[in-house]
């Protein structure tokens, strides 16, 4: 994950807006990718909760010593922040049909085949198997980060992973051939 | 199976470009916070100061009725004393009175 400069976030917490928009140059993109890809891949939403790390970053920039990296603690409070919408979220949807039939009905582009399939998938995950799938899979994260990010024991994650992606196969793996 | 797999992450990965004017609504979102914990902070010292206005003003109204009670007590004793009025022999005298009769 980069990093930017110590002073800069130091002159970031201190309210310079120079500052401030290179913390978010740097950062934001990634932040905005978490965020969109653990939440259900909604651009408003995402939106919202970016906003709200930011500005809720730029209140604790000053508190921050240095103790952690920082891409670590800003992409902490992405996460929490998107953990708690997706939750939310989970809860008010209705349970969706997960399984495609092999094959697929005759006629549809494959493209858009392949992109049902994969929102079925992740419409079955839970946030934080969406999240561990995402950083590791697509990000490429190492489950050192995932773990300093999620605050899980890189051991779990590693099982987790495991264990989602058998899932995976199990549940869609011949379809779409 | 390797071509689902690969064909999933690589739809995994596609996400739309950051927005553009996403920084102007976190500055707006910046100013707004700012601007609700000043406004928080002064209705809380507002508030402190009229309490603690009341408080001494209440305080001082006692106080200024003790004294005036005291002050009254005082002068009727001196204009009994001028009337020519013994008090302590009244006192005595009254004392002295069994007014069971």
């Amino acid at each position: 994950m980069t990093e930017i400069d110590q002073e800069t976030a130091r002159l970031a917490g201190r309210g310079d807006q120079q500052a401030f928009r290179r913390v978010y140059d740097c950062y934001a993109p990634f932040v905005w990718k978490v965020v969109y890809q653990t939440v259900s891949r909604d651009q408003g939403t995402a939106a919202e909760i970016v906003q709200d790390v930011f500005v809720r970053l730029h209140r604790s920039l000053k508190k921050f010593k240095g103790e952690a990296r920082l891409s670590t603690w800003i992409y902490r409070i992405a996460y929490n922040a998107a953990m708690t919408r997706a939750v939310q979220q989970q809860k008010r949807r209705k349970q969706e049909t997960p399984l495609v039939e092999a094959g697929g009905p005759a006629g549809i582009d494959t493209r858009l085949a392949d992109r049902d399939l994969t929102d079925r998938i992740l419409a079955t995950l839970s946030p934080d198997e969406r999240f561990l799938l995402m950083a590791r899979e697509v990000n490429g994260l190492s489950f050192e980060d995932v773990a300093a990010v999620s605050g899980k024991s890189e051991g779990a994650l590693r099982v987790a992973l495991h264990r989602l992606k058998e899932r995976i196969r199990e549940e869609f793996g011949h379809g779409n051939q | 199976m390797a071509i689902n797999e690969g064909k999933f992450v690589e739809d995994l990965a596609q996400t739309p470009e950051l927005p553009p004017e996403l920084y102007g609504r976190i500055l707006h979102g910046i100013h707004r916070a700012a601007v609700i914990r000043r406004t928080v902070l002064s209705t809380v010292l507002v508030a402190l100061i009229v309490s603690a206005g009341s408080l001494l003003a209440v305080r001082q109204h006692q106080i200024a009725q003790n004294e005036r009670s005291e002050l009254a007590s005082e002068l009727e004793s001196i204009q009994s004393f001028v009337n020519g009025d013994n008090i302590e022999q009244e006192y005595a005298q009254y004392a002295l009175v069994d007014y069971s009769d």
